[in-house]
């Protein structure tokens, strides 16, 4: 199974490697939405040390809806996602497969340049390292819930707006917690409590949500 | 009709039966793992190269075979269906007739017992026609089935015809 798994991502990382949309427009939108708050708000340092928190979160939340909109659309167009359906292998592990290999392409850049992005925003060091370890936890999230609700819309003709209601508002609790967690991080206030609630839903929706996400996906095909 | 007996459709009322046991009964794999699905889509990955597509489908598959064999196999069957220069071409760069050719190799290179093609034939030339023709003929005197919606009238030896009448 274990092998299976590995020759799945494997494919999985390779067929999403060659286009470009995969992975270098969410990241180029992240740094976008980044570069407009300053612009939108104000250049002073002292105002935007305040607000980085939330504008690191918005950002990777937003370009993680731009790049979730295609995750299984491709798949569902060129038949594939009906073979896989109809294959041996367990269609979780297919899902499972498939969502590790978009959380690799679509969300570990912009967690990569964080430490660059933070020296932007004057983002305090100390508050760095709680702000990566937290979009590591937040981010799975973001591609489990981004994932259900393109499964729940597959077979709609128009999803966009939809989409977008669900996603954000399912996502909101995963914002507020993400941003306490640096703000309180700045202030030098403790986080563990804040960090174990956080690990501890991340866990929780990915033991769950995968199974959820094949089965939803299964009936959205069925006609 | 053919997604309803695939699998892939659940019907209102009514039930499918596979060596007398309804599909839905067990888990959906002990009945797909006889099978080979082709729709219209062909259910390719287009980002992947010809041979990569063909490993893939094996996975999905779960075929067992000594990598040599395989290989020799794969070889043989891209030649036979004229694939064997865009072995590593990706799928997204072929032509419609090539990927539809594609799709009916990895019938041929993994046999199952039974077989449901959706227009097998579309963007197919003669010469490709005639192979599957044959394939098919195998496939039938070998004991499999074969499901098939078609535009075109084909010629199999020792057929009964059976009108199917509107209910």
């Amino acid at each position: 199974m274990l092998r299976a798994f590995l020759c799945l991502f494997y494919y999985e990382c390779l067929s999403r490697f060659r286009y470009l949309h995969e992975w270098l427009y969410p990241f180029g939108f992240f740094l976008v939405v980044m570069m407009l708050f300053p612009l939108a708000l104000t250049p002073d340092p002292h105002v935007l040390q305040q607000y980085v928190a939330g504008f690191f979160w918005i950002s990777a939340l937003l370009a993680n809806f731009l790049s979730i909109n295609h995750i299984f659309a491709a798949d569902d167009e060129d038949g594939h996602l009906e073979q896989s359906l109809l294959s041996t292998l367990p269609f979780t592990l297919i899902i499972i497969a498939k969502l590790c290999s978009h959380w690799l392409f679509a969300t570990a850049p912009l967690i990569l340049i964080t430490p660059i992005a933070s020296l932007f925003f004057h983002l305090q060091s100390d508050a760095l390292i709680p702000l990566i370890c937290a979009l590591l936890l937040g981010t799975p999230i973001f591609i489990l819930i981004g994932s259900l609700c393109m499964a729940l819309t597959q077979g709609l003709k128009q999803q966009g707006a939809l989409l977008g209601i669900m996603m954000f508002i399912l996502l909101i609790p995963v914002l507020i917690f993400g941003i306490t967690i640096v703000q309180k991080a700045e202030a030098h206030l403790p986080i563990l409590g804040e960090f174990a609630f956080f690990a501890g839903i991340t866990v929780f929706a990915i033991t769950l949500l995968p199974s959820v996400i094949a089965h939803t996906l299964r009936l959205s095909i069925d006609d | 009709m053919l997604r309803l007996l695939s699998g892939l459709a659940t019907p209102a009322s009514g039930d499918v039966y596979w060596q007398n046991t309804s599909i839905y009964r067990n888990a959906q794999s002990d009945y797909t793992k006889h099978m080979h699905y082709l729709s219209h889509a062909n259910g390719l990955k287009l980002g992947l190269s010809v041979r990569q597509n063909l490993f893939l489908f094996k996975l999905l598959v779960c075929y067992e075979m000594p990598p040599e064999i395989l290989d020799e196999k794969i070889n043989a069957c891209l030649v036979q269906f004229k694939l064997k220069q865009d072995t590593h071409t990706l799928v997204q760069n072929l032509s419609a007739g090539q990927k539809r050719r594609l799709a009916l190799l990895k019938c041929f290179l993994f046999p199952k017992p039974l077989w449901i093609l959706d227009e097998p034939l579309t963007s197919l030339d003669k010469e490709t026609q005639a192979l599957f023709h044959l394939a098919l003929v195998e496939h039938l005197q070998k004991g499999g089935i074969a499901i098939l919606s078609l535009h075109e009238a084909i010629t199999l030896p020792n057929v009964k015809i059976l009108e199917i009448s509107p209910c």
